[in-house]
């Protein structure tokens, strides 16, 4: 009877044991899961992209060969690009290419993939970085200090205030506001440069039309969920104690607004990683939006493929490297909670 | 983790968060952006800031396809000839020459360097034409300079000449070695053809300028070579002095392009569609238009089409009012043209004598009812307004006009398919300047069977007049001969002329850069105060 008592008791589920199953560290396992989803991810882009570009209207060989070309001189160009091989050999090349870090050369220039992605990218991620950085610094206390002052029905007009001016800049598309930003601000006060990355107030015009809607998202989120954070018990039970109110705020309310604010800041950063054509175009900024923008107007194959890899693996990893902050400042997010992939 | 680590102060997570991004995007920003203001221009500067459209697809002059390669080749690389104010030949490389419709002697002068320091000798000249003219190198503008027959080319660096036969008269090879695309490659870059087309062959240059910074995407630097000496003799000489440097930023955004003139980042830009207008009036600047090509409706006239019929094909050139085509295509900017050169190719027919006028109710009686395939490509007007036009005019006419507006590429393919359209507008951008390029579309073998003639009818009547304009060597004959086939070509509506491309080249005050021709040659861009 003691033996199975103890059985029953090694099989029960514990708190976690059930989704998790015995032996492997939740850390182990949390990392094989991302690695599998990292994989999958991968294996997708990899035949997606493969099959996709050659669905683009448009003979890469015709833009190749450039003005006044013939077709003799279009066909032997279409030879030079190797796309009279078969499609499953092309396959093969491509993923041999891809496993030994080979992207590939251009159609168009002949430079090498990844040398146009590695000229490009950090022009891309700069301002997709400072964009989320000014996003964190501005929206979060934003959202939280409107909260704050019209808790419990206080200052109704700064609540509805709050809400349309975010929700009409969050509107205004962002060539518009790039436009107006450009009018503004380098035609007009003649403060920073109107295009181009030459200088480093360069950076200035392009990140900040990156940033205004995610802040207003981010903003009117934070302001919802530290709403609801107030009203919890616990925050009364602060508030009881009298420990002040910048002490209950940073230690009982901003820590529960990370969850969502970290989760949604990353499908941000990675949406603006691959999305940033629009503002890349309206400022010259020559990054991987405007990229591949030139290469799909070129039927550049090869850079377009190269791009969306590298773009797709990226935003991969953003989800995943925030899923670790997250478990990292919380451990029962190792266990496959709502972020889980 | 324990229960004290989760509640480490949240303001500390979110430092932590913040700062690590913050110094990962600063990190960043000092790979990538400089810290240099932008110049002032003026008498401060050594410096001229341009743009490229895009970035150059190669640095090998002969196997340029777009306006970015032939604005790297023409600080890159040095021709023979150069074309000078009202058609004019001035010399470059070549101090002297003599030509005949089968022969050219060019005396190559003393000055020539390429950027290694070797000397620009007839040997060096004939072994970069010898490389121009060769299959192997596959240069679309072989049969612009030298013609269909075959070429002979040596040297004789003794007697200081090249001496370039053809075996079918050519007329059109002097004007041909102006090109860009026959930029003299020193034997460094013919040595490493990889190198050439990548630039980083150092020593390939015969040009004023060497490439000394490339970034895809970003920009590109090209430095003043201080041992060259063999600027064009352009009559009168240029004014101003040359930049030390040029930075050519890669920007495909008029608009953008235009802000950063008007806010002093850029120098010289050309700018192109609705931005031009920006600059009308404006002081500070400098604008000249110039045209980039020019706009004619070409037919197939293959088997099967409807366009084989000479009455349809004049239809469609009566049901149109070139001013509001001109409105369309190019927002009013450009002009009406009566001819498919535009009017600086040399012998161009530059009045309405020979075009059809309009006459919808003429047009009517042949057009209407007819099914036709229009293929048209976006970049004519605001989304292909251009084609638009001409099809809504058609339409108007009776006619059943299937138009396809796609882009550029789409269309690059697809009218290399004879089944896909009956008609399509054309803009011949003639990189030469020279009638038989802007012919090349309507004459010869059809592009089937590896010609340029898009139109599929090789029309043997013209291309004999062409052959006879090619041996003539009296200018004024040839030119008559020109206008003749000019006639031919509107009367029997192979082509309709309808109106120019154009473009803008825009300066600030103290800087300048020469159109000669309706051409911008960027050598020709200089510091002027």
């Amino acid at each position: 009877m003691t033996a199975t008592i103890a059985t029953e008791a090694k099989r029960a589920p514990g708190p976690r044991a059930g989704r998790r199953g015995p032996g492997l560290h939740p850390w182990v396992r949390f990392g094989l899961r991302r690695l599998g989803g990292l994989l999958l991810s991968f294996a997708v882009l990899t035949i997606v992209t493969f099959l996709i570009v050659p669905l683009i209207p448009g003979d890469p060989a015709a833009v190749a060969a450039g003005d006044g070309a013939s077709a003799a001189q279009i066909d032997r160009m279409r030879q030079e690009l190797g796309l009279e091989q078969p499609l499953l050999i092309q396959f093969v090349d491509y993923f041999r290419g891809i496993i030994t870090l080979d992207l590939g050369t251009s159609f168009i220039s002949g430079e090498e993939v990844s040398h146009v992605i590695f000229s490009r990218f950090p022009f891309t991620a700069q301002i997709a970085l400072l964009a989320i950085v000014l996003v964190l610094v501005i929206a979060v206390p934003a959202g939280m200090g409107v909260a704050i002052l019209t808790r419990g029905g206080r200052l109704p007009w700064l609540d509805h205030g709050f809400n349309v001016v975010t929700g009409f800049i969050y509107a205004v598309p962002q060539y518009v506001m790039g436009t107006l930003l450009v009018v503004v601000f380098a035609v007009t006060l003649g403060w920073f440069p109107a295009a181009g990355a030459a200088t480093l107030d360069s950076l200035v015009l392009p990140t900040a039309g990156l940033m205004f809607g995610p802040a207003c998202v981010i903003a009117r989120v934070v302001r919802r969920e530290t709403a609801v954070v107030l009203d919890k018990d616990y925050v009364r039970t602060a508030r009881g104690w009298r420990l002040g109110a910048a002490r209950t705020h940073l230690r009982y309310v901003l820590p529960n607004l990370i969850t969502t604010t970290l989760t949604l800041s990353g499908l941000i950063l990675a949406a603006q990683l691959g999305g940033a054509v629009v503002i890349e175009t309206v400022f010259a900024w020559p990054g991987l939006g405007q990229g591949i923008v030139n290469a799909i107007l070129q039927r550049d194959y090869p850079v377009i493929r190269g791009i969306i890899l590298v773009l797709g693996l990226l935003a991969t990893l953003i989800i995943i490297l925030v899923d670790v902050v997250l478990a990292v400042l919380d451990p029962r997010n190792l266990g496959g909670g709502s972020h889980d992939a | 983790m324990n229960r004290a680590e989760t509640r480490r102060p949240a303001a500390r997570r979110w430092a932590t968060v913040t700062t690590v991004l913050t110094t990962a995007t600063l990190a960043l920003a000092g790979c990538t952006t400089g810290n240099a203001s932008a110049p002032e221009g003026g008498a401060s500067t050594d410096t001229i800031n341009t743009t490229f459209n895009a970035d150059p697809t190669t640095f090998s002059p002969a196997q340029g396809r777009n306006a970015d390669d032939y604005m790297a080749g023409r600080l890159l690389f040095d021709t023979l000839v150069r074309r000078g104010t009202d058609n004019s030949i001035v010399p470059n490389l070549a101090s002297s020459w003599e030509v005949t419709p089968t022969r050219g002697v060019f005396t190559i002068g003393e000055n020539g360097t390429c950027s290694d320091g070797t000397r620009v000798t007839p040997t060096v000249v004939a072994d970069s034409l010898k490389n121009f003219a060769s299959p192997d190198t596959n240069s679309n503008f072989r049969e612009l300079v030298f013609g269909p027959g075959r070429t002979t080319i040596t040297a004789d660096d003794q007697a200081g000449t090249v001496t370039i036969d053809v075996t079918e008269p050519w007329a059109d090879m002097l004007q041909g070695l102006s090109m860009t695309a026959t930029g003299i490659v020193c034997p460094d870059g013919l040595a490493d053809p990889e190198g050439l087309k990548a630039g980083t062959a150092e020593g390939a240059f015969s040009g004023p300028y060497a490439l000394a910074e490339k970034q895809s995407g970003v920009k590109y630097a090209f430095k003043l070579r201080e041992d060259y000496a063999s600027w064009p003799q352009y009559e009168p000489a240029i004014a101003g002095v040359p930049a030390a440097t040029i930075n050519a930023s890669v920007n495909a955004n008029s608009s953008a392009v235009a802000n950063e003139l008007l806010t002093g980042t850029r120098d010289i830009a050309i700018i192109r569609g609705k931005d031009m207008s920006r600059f009308d009036g404006q002081k500070g600047f400098t604008a000249e238009k110039f045209p980039i090509g020019s706009l004619f409706a070409l037919f197939n006239e293959r088997e099967g089409s409807p366009s084989t019929d000479a009455d349809l094909r004049r239809s469609v050139a009566r049901v149109v009012d070139r001013n509001a085509f001109v409105q369309a295509a190019t927002g009013g900017q450009g002009e009406p043209y009566y001819s498919f050169a535009h009017p600086s190719v040399p012998c161009a027919v530059t009045d309405a004598s020979a075009v059809l006028p309009q006459d919808l109710a003429a047009a009517a009686e042949t057009l209407n009812g007819e099914k036709i395939k229009f293929l048209g490509t976006q970049v004519f007007g605001p989304n292909g307004a251009a084609n638009t036009y001409v099809s809504e005019a058609m339409r108007q006419a009776g006619a059943d006009v299937d138009l396809r507006n796609v882009d550029l590429a789409t269309w690059s393919t697809d009218s290399q398919k004879p089944e896909k359209w009956d008609m399509t507008l054309m803009g011949a951008i003639n990189a030469g300047g020279t009638m038989y390029g802007a012919l090349s579309v309507l004459i010869g073998p059809s592009t089937e069977s590896g010609g340029l003639n898009w139109t599929g009818n090789e029309n043997p009547e013209l291309e004999a007049l062409v052959a006879e304009a090619m041996a003539e060597e009296d200018e004024a004959t040839r030119c008559g001969i020109y206008r003749e086939i000019q006639k031919v070509v509107v009367e029997d509506a192979h082509a309709v002329p309808l109106g120019s491309l154009v473009a803008q080249t825009t300066a600030r005050d103290g800087f300048a850069v020469s159109v000669f021709n309706g051409q911008r040659d960027e050598s020709t861009m200089r510091i002027t105060k």
